[in-house]
């Protein structure tokens, strides 16, 4: 069941950056389309004024989804001066602590979201270019904060148990190491290409 | 940043107890004043609403929560107790908040530079760059930072350009013979170009807190960029030659300088050869009008590209910008290793390959710089397309990563970005709250009656920067401290683009030291060091950043030489 979220929010979340990156290249594409005269009545046939406003709520979504699956990952970075100094014992309880206060803006968040987003669903406001009912994209506060509760909760239990925390592990920022090519990682010659000769 | 828990955890398990709960109980103690407030029991003076607000989201910082978290809870805290804003404000916030679309730049540059990182740019950008300047003394080091440099120029983010840099050119370096320390000092330091070349997700996050146009600091960035690069550069020189390090062997038993002459030779055919639509388009030019005088066609097509914003939009320009895209399609992929060419040899030849094969991540630049600028594209437009061409590159022409591969970095692409994206929802909240207190205004009037001058803020600022530097990573302290100092920096006459550059200068400096210099870590596991080993390696460096920063903030000029040149003031 957890395993199904899991898999539901990266897929979610990949398809929304995905999918707005492509949404942005088609539009840009069209705009330049519709300017050369041989392809203008066929760039003229799709309208696609409301891709900026679809690709905004688009990274909303993937914004407030992505901050709950980074919690699960440990990418939410916080300053750590001051807890280094602590023993291990006293160090898990302040900890313990962060995570805890997370919950609970998440929680207040998402709650608060809920009844703005009730609020919004009872008048008939509509999004401008799109025209969807506003409380549509609204849904993601909610949603997303009550789902980035759960996963501070689920990483504070499993840290009141274990005594681990996911770990974004900073040297692989962008993970090139281990996705090398096993050519690259050994060499035959270990100079750059340009200096053999 | 969690490296250093593991560096540090003590060796008794209870040590600090007084201090752990000192940690806990200071947030509790301010809400609970806060409340307090609420329900009348207490009251606060302006000032101590203020020192509240700082003293609250410091507590929180303190415990090691995230900082978005802290930011956030600080607001509503303060809103619910403090004020009669309506909560619902502040819900509604974490939505609009991200409603600008110039934000969007940010999650589609971290794309792109994903896709570039892991897709084998940076190897080829290095085989260029060693070519270019390995024999010269520092060798390697100094093609390190060139190929930061270069990569800088196509990525906005500076632990990726050590990762990306470093990851290929730190084995080469220790299999050649480098002290270990001098090739992570280079790469450490010469990443943080990564956010000062444009594009620059640091100078995004700037200009959407401030509301300065992202175009102009991005073309503001590169003289400052170019400069820091070769003060690098020479340090690097100057290190290795006092230590005799080696360089990349020169041909044929000629000298040095004869290679230097060959390898400059090499890189002005390349040139020449890159510009070649422009001849065209001056031959096209003098053909469809005879009447006109050769220079004044030739300048018009070499300097219009450069010197005339509007150029590209018209119609011989756009023309020309199509036909050196595709010519340089055509040339990336028919002239790497067919240099067999009797005016090409030794590093000339070496030159001219490994140009042309990483032409492809070069022409990344006229992508995103020159879209921008020409307004072809807006910013956010200009890093869809980069992600999209990055993209490209690296699974169909490169082919150093395969399609499998792509769901994986479009997930810690969307991670990274959905990070920074809540830090600046809740960013965002705060300076509204800062706006509420009219704090911003406050500090300009305090500074400005006590006679203050922009010499005095700048060193101020710095100070205060560098010290954030110590505690927090640059995208935070930019969204928290920009909003605040701008529009003191305003009212001082400071240039909004000069302070977003020598901010930008700052954070880099604050990457490069510790306790939480990302780059730093990230350097420290690519050359397996350690931290404290780490820092002492990059000193020097670290000093020449120092003195650059001195440079560009009591030298307006240097950030803002450019764009005064290309007339976007």
């Amino acid at each position: 069941m957890l395993r199904i979220l899991d898999r539901l929010e990266e897929i979610l979340i990949a398809t929304l950056i995905a999918a707005a990156t492509l949404l942005i290249f088609v539009s840009v594409v069209h705009r330049y389309a519709a300017t050369v005269p041989v392809l203008f009545p066929y760039a003229h046939m799709f309208d696609l004024s409301w891709t900026q406003e679809l690709c905004i709520y688009m990274f909303v979504w993937m914004a407030k989804f992505g901050a709950a699956y980074g919690v699960r990952t440990g990418i939410h970075v916080g300053v750590d001066v001051m807890i280094n100094r602590l023993g291990f014992g006293p160090r898990s309880w302040v900890i313990l602590f962060g995570l805890l206060c997370g919950a609970l803006f998440t929680g207040v968040i998402g709650t608060l979201g809920a009844s703005f987003v009730w609020a919004v669903s009872q008048t008939s406001q509509t999004s401008n270019d799109l025209e969807v009912p506003m409380w549509i994209p609204f849904l993601a506060i909610p949603l997303g904060s009550y789902l980035m509760c759960f996963r501070f909760l689920q990483v504070a239990f499993i840290f009141w148990r274990t005594g681990e925390l996911p770990h974004h592990d900073q040297t692989h920022v962008e993970g090139i190491t281990d996705d090398l090519h096993p050519s690259d990682v050994q060499p035959a010659d270990p100079r750059p290409a340009g200096v053999r000769s | 940043m969690n490296a250093a828990i593991d560096q540090t955890a003590g060796s008794d398990p209870r040590h600090g107890t007084g201090l752990a709960l000192a940690i806990i109980l200071v947030p509790v103690v301010l809400v609970g004043m806060c409340f307090l407030y609420k329900f009348g029991l207490v009251s606060f003076t302006p000032g101590m609403r203020v020192s509240i607000i700082f003293a609250l989201l410091l507590a929180m910082m303190m415990t090691g929560m995230p900082v978005s978290i802290a930011l956030g809870l600080t607001v509503l805290t303060f809103t619910f107790t403090l004020t009669t804003v309506p909560l619902e404000t502040v819900a509604l916030k974490l939505f609009t908040g991200l409603e600008k679309f110039e934000i969007l730049a940010v999650p589609f540059f971290i794309l792109a530079g994903n896709f570039l990182t892991h897709g084998g740019v940076a190897k080829r950008m290095i085989a260029f760059a060693t070519s270019l300047v390995g024999h010269l003394f520092g060798g390697l080091g100094l093609s390190a930072v060139v190929a930061c440099a270069l990569f800088a120029a196509v990525s906005g983010s500076s632990p990726a350009t050590v990762v990306a840099i470093g990851s290929v050119i730190l084995p080469a370096m220790v299999a050649q013979g480098y002290p270990r320390r001098f090739g992570a000092g280079i790469v450490t330091t010469s990443g943080a170009l990564g956010i000062l070349i444009p594009p620059s997700i640091a100078m995004v996050l700037y200009a959407v807190s401030t509301g300065s146009s992202i175009g102009k600091l991005f073309i503001a960035g590169i003289v400052p960029g170019l400069a820091l690069a070769f003060l690098l550069g020479l340090t690097t020189w100057y290190i290795a030659r006092k230590n005799g390090y080696p360089r990349v062997p020169v041909e044929g038993g000629r000298t040095a300088s004869q290679a230097s002459l060959s390898a400059f030779y090499g890189l002005v055919l390349c040139f020449i050869a890159t510009t070649f639509p422009l001849f065209i388009g001056w031959v096209i030019g003098l053909i469809t009008n005879p009447g006109a005088s050769f220079s004044a066609l030739f300048t018009g097509d070499v300097f219009g590209f450069i010197s005339q914003s509007n150029y590209l939009n018209s119609r011989h320009g756009f023309a020309l910008f199509v036909l050196s895209v595709l010519w340089l399609l055509f040339a990336g992929y028919l002239f790497p290793n067919r240099a067999k060419l009797g005016f090409l040899r030794h590093e000339a030849a070496n030159v001219w390959n490994s140009y042309w094969v990483s032409v492809w991540g070069l022409l990344l630049v006229i992508i995103v710089i020159g879209g921008i600028y020409a307004g072809l594209f807006t910013p956010t437009e200009a890093a869809a397309m980069s992600a999209v061409y990055a993209f490209v590159v690296a699974v169909f022409v490169y082919r150093d990563m395969g399609l499998k591969d792509v769901p994986r970095v479009l997930l810690s692409s969307a991670n990274l970005s959905a990070m920074l994206l809540y830090i600046i929802t809740n960013a965002v909240l705060f300076s509204f709250l800062m706006t509420y207190e009219n704090i911003p205004q406050a500090l300009a009037g305090w500074m400005i009656s006590q006679g203050l001058g922009w010499v005095s803020f700048l060193l101020v600022v710095n100070v205060l920067l560098l010290l954030a530097g110590n505690v927090m990573e640059p995208s935070s302290i930019i969204l928290i401290m920009a909003p605040i100092l701008f529009p003191v920096a305003m009212k001082l006459g400071i240039d909004p683009i000069h302070f977003g550059i020598l901010m930008t200068v700052n954070m880099e400096v604050g990457m490069c030291h510790p306790p939480v210099g990302l780059n730093l870590y990230v350097a420290s596991g690519i050359a397996k060091m350690g931290i404290t080993e780490l820092t002492k390696a990059v000193l020097p460096w670290l000093g020449t950043m120092l003195a650059f920063l001195i440079v560009v903030t009591y030298w307006p000029g240097l950030s803002l030489i450019l764009p005064r040149l290309l007339g976007m003031r």
